[in-house]
């Protein structure tokens, strides 16, 4: 089921904690809505789950207003960080339950509704499980649970509140794999919130990126880790550096260097570069003119991945960071201390005005 | 040898006297007492019509006070936690105002408010209803000093539980009731039975708020502990310590019941 949410504002007591939110989620997207601690995104997956009130602006799942509907009507699977399954209940009654509290018309008989507790069970691979009680399960079994319960109801659509937040790295990973496997076999539209930029990047189809109650950015992963439309998502993505310059009719000259930018500029403006630590090429000898003279004043392995700290010899003498594998790292054979030459191999600039965080 | 090895027997000892010269020893005086004068006298003290109505006045006075504190107690404590308002932690403190207050003083407030001289007094007495120094009157001074055990002992319970099971069954298309009776309910009913013991207890014990608007009346308004007082004042030892004996015996069922349902609530 597709959702269009239409101008949605949140006010909690005097603060506002979502601003004119406008969003549309296709039918049978995987959408993350990404964000900082406080910047709204899980107020506005409740509010779409029915379990929040809207100040101002309309819901729609398709073609429906579904704004004073109650999350009890809505029909949709919501999954919550910290598992929220009925202790007291097995896990095949934990599955069960959407099925079971249903209006006599519309439950489903007993033997069908054992049958799609199995066969959900199937699906989450717990197939074992369906006797033991939630506290007997792992962090990662008891989320296939909730998420299994979720499915239940046949939902038209499953949101996901930080779903992988409590279990630790290597089993998030699993179930990061297992989540995309599993919405392409239901194709349920998904929605889940997450502050992790790997997660989302790795997940979704689509992320919408989300800073102080506002839509920053949405777009692809590659999209939106490829061309950040601002500083704070060249900050929130990933590391950058950021080097200051000014524009002038040659492109952008950061300390007397001069750059080309794949942004366009008004001359004479100041302008905030930012640089991914991948995409800067160090060398030993200076190869053309527009190379930064730094001094490496620290190296850190991270398995195969090398960071570099390099201190610039001219301007304002910031430190940049710089990340190279690990066979490129021993090739050059660096040590710290030496006297290189970073070459910058793309560079995105913003106007200094619209640079806040 | 350590320290701990010397001083661990010693701290046992000592508490272990400590508890028999002030429970063990009472609660063996309060049985021999009961029996100092033979089993006939003991059964007679409990069974004789002023010591009946005693009883059945303070099980009347059980069954219509814990129920209603449980209602309010769930139903506060649900309220309190499961919503947030303005004067809600304002609230959360009144609850426990009767914890505060001494009974005496309770029990004065009613009298003040109901008594033949207080504020409701002349219109109690037009519509000829008698609340001090009759059942009603003891009804409310029991409740006032028993309010606070549900709900203080289910508030911290769903407090930390949160919302969430709620939530999830909300979503899941329960509605309120079925929420209440498949989620929240199991999940506190221990808590709420450990509230319900702890009020019944108190409930039949209550001695200062109920002796002050009872009136203490033989037959009429004397509830257990009432009972024994006056036995005891009139040298009715063996009497006296009848009741009092089966007032422990029932405060000592409930510490077992209590302790089963700690276990119970350990074990979840």
């Amino acid at each position: 089921m597709s959702i269009t949410i239409k101008d949605i504002n949140k006010v909690f007591g005097k603060t506002p904690v979502l601003k004119d939110i406008h969003l549309n989620v296709r039918q049978g997207e995987l959408l993350a809505l990404l964000g900082p601690s406080g910047s709204g995104k899980t107020t506005l997956l409740r509010i779409i789950a029915g379990l929040e009130h809207v100040t101002k602006g309309d819901i729609y799942f398709e073609d429906k207003n579904v704004t004073h509907e109650g999350a009890q009507d809505r029909s949709v699977g919501f999954v919550f960080q910290h598992y929220a399954l009925f202790p007291h209940m097995k896990v095949k009654d934990n599955i069960a339950y959407g099925l079971r509290v249903r209006k006599r018309k519309s439950r489903l008989p007993n033997v069908k509704i054992t049958e799609k507790v199995q066969e959900l069970l199937r699906l989450v691979k717990l197939e074992a499980f369906g006797d033991h009680y939630p506290n007997q399960l792992s962090g990662g079994q008891k989320q296939r649970v909730a998420l299994a319960r979720a499915l239940a109801i046949n939902p038209s659509v499953l949101l996901l509140d930080e779903p992988f937040g409590a279990l630790d790295a290597q089993v998030r990973k699993e179930l990061r794999k297992w989540l995309k496997t599993l919405h392409k076999q239901t194709g349920v539209t998904t929605l889940f919130v997450t502050h992790d930029q790997e997660e989302a990047l790795d997940v979704a189809d689509q992320v919408v990126v989300l800073k102080d109650g506002e839509i920053i950015q949405r777009g692809t992963p590659i999209n939106i880790y490829e061309s950040p439309n601002s500083p704070f998502m060249y900050r929130f993505l990933g590391n950058a550096n950021e080097l200051n310059g000014v524009v002038t009719k040659d492109g952008v000259s950061i300390d007397g260097l001069t750059f080309v930018s794949e942004w366009t500029h008004t001359i004479g403006a100041e302008i905030v570069g930012y640089i991914r630590p991948h995409e800067i090429s160090i060398s030993h000898t200076e190869s053309s003119e527009h190379q930064l003279a730094v001094t490496i004043s620290s190296i850190h392995h991270v398995g195969p991945v090398v960071f570099i700290e390099a201190k610039r010899k001219h301007g304002e003498k910031e430190n940049v960071e710089i990340e190279l594998s690990k066979s490129k790292f021993d090739e050059l054979s660096i040590r710290v201390g030496d006297h290189m030459y970073a070459r910058i191999d793309r560079l995105r600039t913003f106007e200094s005005e619209d640079y806040c965080i | 040898m350590t320290e701990s090895k010397v001083y661990k027997p010693i701290l046992i000892v000592a508490a272990f006297l400590f508890l028999t010269l002030f429970l063990v020893l009472p609660l063996l005086i309060i049985f021999i007492g009961a029996f100092s004068q033979g089993f006939y006298v003991f059964w007679y003290s409990i069974t004789e019509p002023a010591a009946r109505h005693a009883i059945f006045l303070t099980i009347i006075v059980l069954i219509i006070t814990v129920p209603l504190h449980t209602l309010f107690g769930l139903t506060a404590a649900w309220a309190l936690t499961k919503f947030r308002f303005r004067g809600r932690q304002f609230i959360i403190t009144l609850i426990e105002i009767p914890f505060a207050i001494s009974p005496v003083i309770a029990g004065l407030i009613f009298i003040i408010l109901y008594g033949v001289n207080g504020f409701f007094g002349e219109w109690l007495i037009d519509n000829d209803l008698q609340v001090i120094f009759a059942l009603p009157g003891i009804i409310l001074a029991t409740m006032f000093v028993t309010l606070p055990f549900i709900a203080r002992e289910l508030i911290p319970l769903m407090e930390a539980q949160g919302t969430d099971a709620e939530e999830a069954s909300i979503t899941l298309g329960a509605g309120g009731f079925r929420t209440f009776y498949h989620v929240t309910f199991p999940a506190i009913k221990w808590g709420l039975l450990y509230g319900v013991i702890l009020c019944s207890a108190r409930a039949i014990g209550e001695f200062g708020a109920v002796s002050v608007v009872s009136g203490r009346i033989r037959g009429a308004t004397n509830t257990m502990p009432l009972h024994v007082e006056i036995l005891y004042n009139e040298y009715q030892f063996a009497s006296a310590f009848s009741i009092a004996l089966l007032m422990s015996l029932f405060a000592i069922f409930t510490i077992i019941i209590k302790q089963i349902v700690e276990r119970k609530q350990h074990l979840r």
